[in-house]
């Protein structure tokens, strides 16, 4: 549901007393009145949605020879030498060209500043969101030079306020320009030879201890700067050149399924001190880099892509981060919050880049934040609203647990993640924004994602080998999806204003004479959700308007008799 | 004006043995006993010792309600409660069309399958949660009628 509260009855009260309303233009009363409302939505919202508390586990997990923290949170070791400053090249070079017998002269030397290694500290979420924007910035809340004792898939400098953004660190060319506004800080000059095109243009062919002269001088710097783990190891056949190219597959276990399946869109991240790629993976998990390294890298993998984030609760970018390889990175995500991220994050993609039947892409003019909470919530999924005047964020909660204390099952996650999402939609939908969702009532508000969610995670599920799932004799999972929500009946039941309406428009199924002879008459049919969403939706307020629109619109076959038997019900 | 939160709800159905005989409870579909595996609930379900309950159903999701004593327990068509001494009961959901002349059938009012057969008993209520468990008993008089 939208935490919405009656914005347009709050924003009527609040100025008849202030007797701002008739001297204000509507675009900035609908500002001042979100602005208003922000506080009060917040402050009694999360005093609802205080998390129950899941007893933590064990914090350190031993793995494959790393280890990751249970609960998630990155741990910092020392501090590691920088061998990529502009200082220790000039000093490598000056040395592996003596190595040459001088046939290589430093005199030409071309190292010099070529990136700057710089991190930055937004202060409040509207500037992190500015920041990320620049999509020329690789941003990392973990900085680059040092080790990392425990990985894992959040990090906070514990100088920062836990609710403020952490020091995002990257490497930007020489040139870049900064955001001056946003608080900054220049680290290290850096000279990236591996990116140099004035070395290799030199196209120096002597070779230092049967290593080209490119190896010979990353490796003098490395073994300056006591990095002894990252010189090259494998020895290079003649004339050639040993690189890798990151690749790997990632999936995620799903429980409807009891199957790994590929997490579609995810960006993955190989890098190498101050030198990073990207991809992202395909339908089947798989990613592969077209450029290489030839020494280990850091993988890492971020859940976000275009147009919205997954956070570890209220603040913090969802990742995961593992140590250096040189393999391909084949990571299957089991369980605990990884796999909770996952499955939000292959919700969201969906919705935001995958098939929809049609449906609104939520579209905002700042990303869509996801708080994944692994814990306990009184609701699974609540949607705050689209706010972003403070960049108060995120927009959406999503908890793992129910009150029991019991772990959702993976299409519960992926479903109420299409549910809150579509509250966003759905304002969008409505042309005045909040104002006249606000008018919309319980019912319509709450049924309409109901469908969706319904919908979307039908379709996906299906195509992913459930033939029937959510279907009405599809008897397991829970809400809306056991018996495709044709159980639905108004009265005593908990889901009262998540009705069957919608779905009852759209499928030709008659649930009349089931469920204990409680099951709706439904001879309507026809309708598509895309067709609701854009042909009249924004017209809905309320069941009343529900049916005049669904007579104004109805499709071959359908007759207002069927139209009212059905709407006589709600 | 306050903020109105999603919320949600659990209800949990159960079965009460109140007997003094262990028994066990099989729901079928065309035959087939628990058929739809899910993963929340087993539909076969042993060795209900005296005195103690089961769940045999749930409902539950967002907004915060009583939820239903009877969901997908519709997707079954009968059920065998089984005691010791190969004594059992036949119970027929709704719509049953077993040919047992000593079933239970759908609108008696010792039919588990049936709503109405059930008491309520709130266990959990805050302000955007509600839990609720329903309770159906089986009496020392079943066990006794049971053949």
């Amino acid at each position: 549901m939208s935490g919405y509260c009656g914005l347009n009855q709050f924003i009527k009260t609040k100025y008849k007393r202030m007797e701002l309303s008739r001297n204000l233009p509507r675009r900035l009363t609908q500002l001042l009145g979100a602005l208003l409302l922000v506080p009060v939505l917040l402050s009694s919202c999360k005093q609802n949605l205080d998390p129950v508390a899941v007893e933590p586990a064990e914090n350190t997990v031993s793995k494959a020879g790393y280890r990751v923290a249970q609960d998630g949170k990155i741990v910092l070791g020392k501090k590691l030498e920088n061998p990529y400053t502009v200082e220790v090249m000039t000093k490598a070079y000056a040395l592996v060209a003596a190595k040459t017998g001088n046939k290589v002269s430093e005199s030409k030397s071309p190292v010099r500043t070529t990136h700057q290694y710089v991190r930055f500290l937004p202060k409040d979420w509207k500037q992190y969101d500015l920041l990320k924007r620049d999509t020329v910035l690789r941003l990392s809340d973990v900085p680059l030079d040092y080790e990392v004792e425990m990985h894992g898939n959040n990090y906070h400098d514990a100088t920062v306020c836990d609710t403020c953004p952490t020091w995002q660190y990257t490497t930007v060319k020489e040139g870049h320009k900064l955001n001056p506004d946003i608080k900054n800080e220049v680290l290290a000059k850096l000279y990236i030879p591996e990116s140099d095109r004035a070395l290799s243009e030199l196209n120096i062919q002597e070779k230092v201890a049967g290593k080209s002269f490119l190896d010979a001088l990353i490796d003098e710097a490395l073994i300056m700067t006591k990095n002894y783990g990252d010189t090259l190891k494998v020895k290079k056949p003649k004339g050639g050149r040993v690189s890798w190219n990151p690749s790997g597959t990632i999936q995620v276990w799903d429980t409807r399924l009891n199957q790994f399946i590929p997490l579609v869109g995810i960006k993955v991240q190989a890098r190498r001190w101050f030198t990073y790629y990207i991809v992202n993976t395909n339908q089947n998990g798989y990613f592969e880099s077209p450029w290489g390294f030839e020494r280990p890298a850091n993988y890492s993998l971020w859940f976000e892509s275009w147009g919205f984030d997954v956070r570890t609760g209220t603040f913090g970018q969802a990742w995961i981060d593992r140590p250096k390889q040189s393999d391909p990175w084949n990571l299957d995500i089991t369980g605990g919050e990884e796999r909770f991220f996952s499955h939000v994050f292959r919700a969201a993609f969906r919705y935001h880049s995958g098939n929809i039947g049609g449906l609104m892409r939520p579209i905002f003019q700042n990303s869509l934040k996801y708080g994944a909470y692994y814990d306990a919530g009184s609701a699974q999924g609540v949607n705050i609203g689209n706010w972003s005047v403070f960049g108060i964020n995120p927009n959406i909660l999503i908890h793992a647990f129910n009150s029991q204390n019991q772990e959702y099952q993976s299409d519960e996650i992926f479903s109420t993640t299409c549910h809150e999402t579509c509250h966003s939609t759905h304002v969008q939908e409505m042309n005045l924004g909040y104002v006249q969702y606000g008018q919309v009532s319980i019912e319509i508000r709450e049924s309409w994602p109901t469908a969706v969610e319904w919908f979307i995670t039908q379709m996906e599920y299906r195509e992913r080998g459930i033939g029937n799932y959510s279907d009405p004799f599809y008897a397991v999972g829970s809400f809306p999806t056991r018996f495709g929500h044709q159980d639905w009946r108004p009265g005593t039941a908990s889901t009262d204003n998540y009705s069957c309406v919608f779905i009852d428009l759209v499928d030709d199924y008659n649930q009349a004479g089931r469920f204990g002879n409680t099951g709706l008459t439904d001879n309507v049919t026809g309708y598509t959700m895309a067709g609701i969403e854009q042909g009249f939706l924004k017209h809905v307020y309320g069941y009343g308007s529900l049916r005049d629109q669904a007579k104004d619109n109805k499709p071959a076959g359908v007759t207002d008799e069927q139209i009212d038997e059905l709407m006589n019900q709600f | 004006m306050g903020c109105q939160c999603e919320g949600s709800s659990n209800a949990d159905t159960l079965a009460v043995n109140a007997t003094t005989a262990t028994c066990s409870l099989s729901f079928y579909k065309n035959g087939v006993v628990d058929q739809y595996k899910d993963s929340k609930i087993n539909r076969e379900v042993t060795d209900v010792l005296p005195g103690t309950s089961r769940k045999i159903d749930y409902d539950g999701g967002r907004g915060k309600g009583v939820g239903r004593a009877v969901v997908g327990l519709y997707a079954y068509d009968s059920l065998i409660i089984r005691f010791p001494n190969q004594k059992k009961i036949i119970q027929y959901g709704y719509g049953g069309f077993g040919k047992n002349s000593d079933a239970i059938f759908f609108a008696d009012p010792r039919n588990l399958f049936n709503e109405k057969n059930y008491v309520r008993r709130t266990v959990r209520d805050e302000k955007c949660y509600l839990q609720t468990e329903y309770m159906y008993t089986i009496t020392q008089d079943d066990y006794l009628k049971a053949k």
